[in-house]
């Protein structure tokens, strides 16, 4: 399975850029396909607006500052992906984006759900979602140590456009 | 051969944002602004989370969701975290008004002491007071200073007693 990296053109601001992923065969990027299904449920409208205020603001004004995003407490030698989640919501846990903070000026969005249980991995609108975005999560960092990608501000750069392929 | 870009229209971002109430888009931005202060006094101070958290006898999990930019802060909470880190976090727009004005008073009263000291200090300067003379022509100066009797023209003066300090040199002929 390969998944591909793209800009968001529409959310390159001043502070930082944000990315995406296609995963091969779905058809439509990871955060496109979580907008497209979290817009489309009145409950989740709310929570979605706030998230989405939250990756404008970051942007804009602060830089995505390590300290702005929550990540799961897990015991593995690379930290887990990083999340979104607004503290109020139609849920005791809430609507959660995972995400890959790069850097100060990269952040790659992936995508999420209404969280239902403690441990994401056993949320059965999460867990697929939390499982894609460790994988993703490992690749980049597997390829940025291997210099086939490299982060130059707010670009990812890759030696060859082959390189954006992520092989999961 | 290059992959194609997926045809997204991300205005779906902005509808979004439209369709949410102002004042839920207020609290985000004010939330982040608070949060980033904090992080900013934190590497001010050298101060970790953690060091943080022990400080306000909290967890510091919740120290780690006050900045993550969603947290509804209580003025308690703030006037604690200002007690700890000895900053202001917060401010309103009169206040900052008015610090502002304060800090300029204060820096242009500070100007106006330095100028007056400066005059003062030059009026009363000695060597200032010692009447320009030309003896001879050879005298190129006249000037003198008690501490450091300088001979500035050693063969217009008949002594220069320079091992005292209390001396003072005068020019010969005067």
């Amino acid at each position: 399975m390969v998944a591909t990296i793209w800009s968001i053109s529409k959310l390159n601001y001043a502070k930082v850029a944000y990315y995406t992923v296609e995963v091969e065969g779905r058809g439509r990027t990871e955060f496109f396909d979580f907008q497209t299904r979290m817009k489309n449920v009145p409950e989740y409208l709310s929570q979605l607006g706030s998230i989405n205020q939250f990756i404008k603001e970051i942007g804009e004004k602060h830089g995505a500052h390590e300290l702005h995003f929550k990540h799961e407490r897990r015991s593995e030698a690379l930290p887990p992906p990083y999340f979104i989640q607004p503290e109020d919501g139609p849920s005791k846990y809430g609507l959660r984006l995972y995400c890959v903070r790069l850097s100060p000026s990269i952040v790659v969005l992936l995508n999420g759900d209404l969280k239902t249980h403690d441990y994401p991995d056993q949320c059965p609108n999460c867990a697929r979602h939390f499982a894609l975005a460790n994988k993703i999560s490992r690749k980049i960092d597997e390829a940025i140590k291997e210099r086939r990608l490299r982060l130059d501000g707010k670009n990812i750069e890759a030696e060859t456009n082959d390189d954006y392929d992520l092989f999961l | 051969m290059q992959k194609k870009r997926p045809n997204e229209d991300f205005s779906i971002f902005d509808e979004v944002l439209d369709k949410t109430p102002e004042h839920e888009k207020i609290f985000v931005s004010r939330s982040l602004e608070i949060a980033n202060q904090i992080i900013i006094v934190l590497e001010q101070k050298a101060l970790l989370q953690k060091e943080l958290a022990d400080k306000l006898e909290k967890q510091e999990s919740e120290i780690s969701r006050w900045l993550s930019g969603f947290h509804n802060f209580t003025i308690k909470s703030i006037a604690k975290l200002e007690a700890v880190l000895g900053e202001r976090i917060i401010t309103t727009p009169n206040q900052a008004r008015t610090e502002l004005s304060n800090r300029i008073e204060a820096l242009v009263d500070d100007h106006i002491k330095t100028a007056i000291e400066r005059i003062r200090s030059e009026r009363n300067r000695p060597e200032s007071r010692v009447p320009t003379q030309t003896a001879s022509k050879t005298v190129t100066t006249n000037i003198v200073t008690p501490r450091s009797c300088k001979v500035v023209n050693i063969h217009d003066f008949k002594k220069a007693n320079i091992n005292n300090p209390d001396s003072h040199l005068r020019p010969t002929g005067t």
